[in-house]
């Protein structure tokens, strides 16, 4: 079905490559210079608290930036096989989300039609975008509910959305986003909505089918601990940009910015238990994306910020004599810039 | 030994469902069946379990913002279902609640100082009483007096829920109802308010019963903790115990679900199989026997009844003393 890729460089080549990202809705600049790159069978955790940009960055990639209240201003969106995604009319879009790009989303009862049976969902995502017939596509449908663990499938195609629990849901929104071997799944906070037995069970599910399938996955979360279940590579937002990348074990271990040590100190049960029962904190609040403050976004808050972080923004890069494989957009990781 | 401050016996909360055309009855979801709980002035006890399980209703049964259908809950020494309307009001200014959602919980047309205010008013306080009060609580929170003018819409979500809480300490409660007060907040807001929850239990010597269904962050919170599958609890024990030995099969698979921050210790071989049931048709027996790698014979035909196995620990299956026996591993997934 992905024929365009040569499978010579399939576990080399990006799937998906943003770079320079930059989505505005009015003066606010809710993604402001983003890149990434996530390669076959790869998942990449974009993670991030509610403003740092995390679900603006994956409507951008999806082409589902509502045009009445905000743009991609600049950037580039690449999708192996399929170029440059920038630019593409709707119409072409409307054919690469579906097909080579399956999503799911956070609450799955306000994606799926109420009045379709869940199986003519699947079906229907099937005949439009491939040549097969209806009850061949009925089939698959089943054998995608199965795929995804639905039990008595057959019956189970026949249901209502409102019929399934959030957990069913969560996995016809799944069989949906596979059901035309995307090369590329979105998932927007896929196990937010659901409780923890059942979060376990779709993580499985997830990671399982990106090593039947070998699709590269982008998993947007603000949860460390699903990052730590789920990721090979993380990318770490605050307020509209990428402030850390690494590989899992590496951010998780030995965080470098400190929005991600405060982040994961104030995660109960990850720091030593001291005598005080307090959380360690992070204090303040997002700032207002419409009005930034000059230099470092987070330096408000920052237990560490110094004189030039006021000044100005610091690069994302590799930290100076540091690991080559990740990058952190600090002034304390530059070589000659700390005081 | 000092009096709980809350106790709760046998507390049932039914529903009953209609179908059909005729509206015929179709039978009773037990929300609340039978559960009996205390709490000890000072203390937090932790209500956990996922959603459906019952734990938000009997949250608000107990406040009777929810009639029981039978029972018994008596705070501070009274019979607190037999209460006349004048005591009950009496009796609520010493109990209260925080809701979940900041956002739902407010109402959006009045400033800050008449959402805290209401109480003082409700409660036949005198103007300069409700105006002090209110400066007081403001402080008390961490916002400060200048945010009295204020419409909710003004406050970040962390905000909110800090004019929740005070709204809820206004008149000086001894007991407070947490349901799920931070799972609608960002991460690092979520640790500020955990901390002022803390901070004034110490300073104000509150109570709180904690509903939540975030097991790291109610070991962290959490003098005791019951756990609740379909309407019942079914293990409960002092925190450090449940966590370093949980004996349910339940709170032991709830354990091993809960993801760990460590990238080695991934969950996906503990997963349990299977969803809550529907409360309107429980399974015979024990109700969590269809998703019990353990189950036998008697677990399907009949229900087992909580019972002691340490001091404050009780459990509700009927091989419980086999797991204590067993010596149990603390579970691999929590850390």
């Amino acid at each position: 079905m992905n024929a365009m890729i040569d499978p010579a460089d399939v576990r080399s080549a990006s799937v998906l490559e943003v770079s320079g990202l930059e989505t505005r809705f009015g003066a606010v600049r809710a993604v402001d210079g983003v890149s990434f790159a996530v390669a076959r069978g790869e998942t990449l955790c974009i993670v991030g608290e509610s403003g740092s940009g995390k679900s603006a960055t994956a409507l951008s990639v999806m082409g589902l930036i509502p045009s009445g209240s905000g743009r991609v201003a600049a950037g580039s969106i690449r999708l192996a096989g399929h170029g440059e995604l920038r630019g593409l009319s709707d119409a072409a879009m409307a054919e690469i989300r579906g097909r080579a790009i399956g999503m799911v989303f956070q609450e799955p009862m306000t994606s799926l039609n109420p009045v379709f049976r869940v199986g003519t969902q699947i079906a229907e995502v099937m005949r439009r975008h491939e040549d097969i017939s209806r009850s061949a596509a009925r089939d698959r449908a089943v054998d995608l509910l199965r795929m995804v663990g639905i039990p008595s499938p057959e019956s189970r195609a026949q249901d209502y959305p409102h019929q399934l629990s959030g957990g069913m849901r969560q996995r016809v929104m799944i069989a949906m986003a596979i059901a035309c071997d995307p090369m590329l799944i979105l998932a927007d906070e896929p196990t937010t909505a659901l409780d923890v037995t059942i979060q376990a069970q779709i993580l499985a599910l997830i990671d399982a089918l990106k090593h039947r399938l070998g699709s590269g996955i982008v998993f947007i979360t603000h949860d460390l601990r699903v990052v730590a279940q789920i990721a090979q590579q993380v990318c770490v937002m605050y307020a509209g940009v990428v402030v850390e990348r690494a590989p899992v074990r590496a951010l998780l271990r030995d965080p470098l910015h400190p929005y991600t040590v405060g982040l994961m100190a104030s995660v109960p049960g990850t720091a030593p238990r001291s005598g005080l029962r307090r959380l360690p904190a992070i204090p303040g609040t997002v700032p207002n994306l419409a009005a930034l403050p000059k230099g470092c976004r987070f330096r408000n808050r920052c237990p560490r910020a110094f004189a030039l972080c006021a000044e100005a923004e610091p690069p994302l890069a590799v930290p100076a004599n540091g690991d080559p494989e990740r990058e952190v957009r600090c002034w304390l990781y530059v070589e000659g810039a700390a005081a | 030994m000092t009096a709980p401050l809350l106790e709760v016996e046998d507390l049932d909360v039914h529903f009953p469902v209609f179908r059909g055309p005729l509206r015929r009855r179709a039978g009773t979801v037990r929300a609340v069946d039978g559960v009996s709980l205390r709490v000890m002035p000072g203390e937090t006890l932790a209500l956990v379990g996922e959603s459906g399980c019952g734990k938000s209703t009997l949250g608000r049964a107990v406040l009777r913002l929810q009639e029981p259908s039978g029972g018994q809950v008596r705070f501070e020494g009274q019979d607190l279902l037999h209460l006349g309307k004048r005591d009950l009001k009496a009796a609520r200014r010493r109990m209260r609640m925080v809701f979940q959602d900041p956002h739902a919980s407010l109402n959006p047309r009045l400033r800050a100082a008449e959402i805290i205010g209401e109480a003082f008013t409700i409660h036949g306080c005198t103007r300069a009483e409700r105006d002090a009060g209110v400066a007081e609580l403001l402080t008390l929170v961490g916002l400060g007096p200048d945010f009295a003018q204020r419409f909710p819409h003004e406050f970040s979500g962390g905000q909110r829920q800090r004019l929740g809480i005070a709204r809820a300490l206004a008149l000086h409660p001894s007991f407070v109802v947490c349901d799920e007060p931070v799972s609608a907040l960002d991460v690092s807001v979520q640790a500020q308010i955990v901390n002022l929850l803390m901070e004034l239990q110490e300073r104000l010597g509150l109570s709180y019963l904690f509903i939540s269904h975030d097991l790291h962050l109610v070991e962290f919170i959490a003098d005791r903790v019951a756990v609740m599958y379909l309407g019942r609890i079914v293990e409960t024990a002092p925190a450090a115990a449940l966590f370093a030995g949980p004996l349910h099969p339940y709170t032991r698979a709830l354990l091993a679900a809960s993801p760990s921050i460590d990238p080695d210790r991934r969950a996906a071989d503990a997963v349990i199989e299977g969803e809550l049931p529907s409360p309107l048709n429980p399974p015979s027996g024990c109700a969590f026997h269809p998703r019990c790698p353990h189950a036998t014979d008697q677990c399907r035909a009949e229900m087992p009844p909580l019972a002691a196995l340490a001091t404050g620990h009780d459990v509700r299956c009927w091989h419980a003393a086999d797991w204590m026996a067993a010596a149990p591993a603390r579970a691999e997934a929590l850390g």
